[in-house]
């Protein structure tokens, strides 16, 4: 019972004696301004791999149309391949110009020719839509100068809709 | 005042009675007839054109269920599982006995030409059919003479090899083999020629030479152009026209 007592009285006596009894709370303005200064004076954390998926990502595209576009890079670089290189047979003479008046006959070619590759929508230059994309296509196919016969297919629709399975090969005894 | 008592105590006991009036009407009306399984052997069809049929009869969409499944066994394509009312099984047995009963049979013909650079033959002999799909090849390929070599005319059954013999120049001869299975509902009569190849007749020992081995869908009614020749342009072409005949 005394302790009790004992406890209360000194409780009261701590609460006369508080000096920041008698100040005000402060405001909510002053509260967020206080925040404000706080947030604000903390530095911010270095970000130094932010920009990492990004790189990564933009990396991966690179090399992807890099990957993609090689092949392509080959196949028209062999219609500048000097006569005395070692590529005896350059693939872009087709089978479909066989005529050794191949220039005049391009442009016997009619045009809005679809050929059934997707490849062969990756075309550009002066010639004849159509036969700039069979050109293409067949110029695609890469076919190695071997001894064995090697066969390559292109598939495509005339402009009367008749559609041609065409098999190109390098068998000599056709 | 006894008549508006009268007239109230009259709706009263009517709105009383019409919810049961209602209930019994419902009670009344028959319920749908119990779906069964049934499982179908699809020995000859395209099991989607089977799936597709089965689908057809059934008039209630919501009241159906329809699955195929493959079979390993060469001797068939597969099932189809069906839950459907019995009316509905019926249709479905009557339109599989129709449609499966028998293989498709497809009449083929194939006209072996020789396409050259140098002038000669413009392919008037080419059968009318098959003229069309001629003058679209010469607008598109420089070859100046398209000469027929032989025609052959093929009577195939889905999903069997059919063989033929084609004569070409001087004692040249070739072999053309084709195997076809139909493809969508048996009305579009679609086709799907899954193995299509030509080989040149060597003499013994020599083996045949493989010129062409492809495959393409076709409808019937329609010439499709199969040709090969050398990649550096030189030299003849073989152009083959193949015509899936429409049976008259």
């Amino acid at each position: 019972m005394k302790g009790e007592i004992r406890d209360e009285r000194l409780r009261r006596i701590l609460r006369e004696t508080d000096s920041t009894q008698a100040d005000a709370e402060l405001t909510p303005e002053e509260i967020r301004a206080m925040r404000r200064a706080v947030l604000t004076s903390t530095p911010e954390p270095r970000r130094r791999w932010l920009w990492s998926p990004a790189l990564a990502v933009v990396a991966m595209a690179v090399l992807a149309a890099i990957a993609i576009l090689r092949p392509g890079m080959d196949s028209r670089a062999t219609d500048g391949v000097p006569s005395g290189s070692t590529q005896k047979n350059p693939v872009v003479k087709a089978p479909v110009e066989p005529s050794p008046e191949g220039v005049s006959r391009q442009a016997a070619v009619p045009e809005g020719t679809t050929v059934g590759s997707p490849a062969a929508s990756a075309a550009g230059g002066r010639q004849p839509r159509g036969k700039r994309i069979l050109r293409d296509q067949i110029a695609a196919t890469g076919i190695p100068n071997d001894e064995e016969p090697q066969t390559r297919q292109v598939q495509f629709s005339t402009p009367g809709g008749t559609r041609v399975i065409w098999i190109l090969t390098t068998d000599k005894a056709l | 005042m006894k008549r508006n008592s009268c007239a109230r105590s009259l709706a009263f006991a009517a709105l009383l009675v019409l919810p049961g009036a209602l209930f019994a009407a419902q009670e009344a009306t028959p319920a749908p007839p119990a779906s069964q399984d049934i499982r179908y052997e699809i020995r000859f069809m395209d099991l989607h054109a089977a799936e597709v049929l089965a689908w057809d009869q059934c008039v209630h969409k919501e009241r159906c269920r329809v699955a195929s499944l493959a079979a390993d066994d060469s001797n068939k394509k597969g099932y189809l599982e069906v839950r459907a009312e019995p009316a509905v099984q019926e249709k479905i047995t009557r339109a599989l006995a129709r449609e499966d009963g028998a293989p498709r049979t497809q009449s083929f013909q194939v006209l072996l030409l020789a396409a050259g650079t140098k002038g000669g033959s413009s392919g008037a002999d080419v059968p009318a059919n098959a003229q069309k799909a001629l003058n679209d090849l010469k607008g598109f390929l420089p070859f100046k003479s398209y000469e027929l070599l032989d025609a052959v005319w093929m009577q195939a059954t889905q999903d069997r090899i059919v063989q033929g013999h084609i004569a070409g120049r001087a004692a040249a001869s070739y072999d053309v083999a084709l195997r076809f299975r139909n493809v969508g509902t048996p009305d579009d009569r679609n086709l799907f020629v899954d193995a299509f190849q030509l080989k040149e007749s060597l003499s013994p020992p020599k083996l045949p030479r493989d010129l062409i081995s492809t495959s393409f869908s076709l409808k019937t009614g329609e010439t499709i152009v199969v040709g090969t020749s050398k990649v550096d342009g030189t030299g003849e072409a073989l152009v083959v026209l193949l015509t899936a005949v429409p049976s008259s």
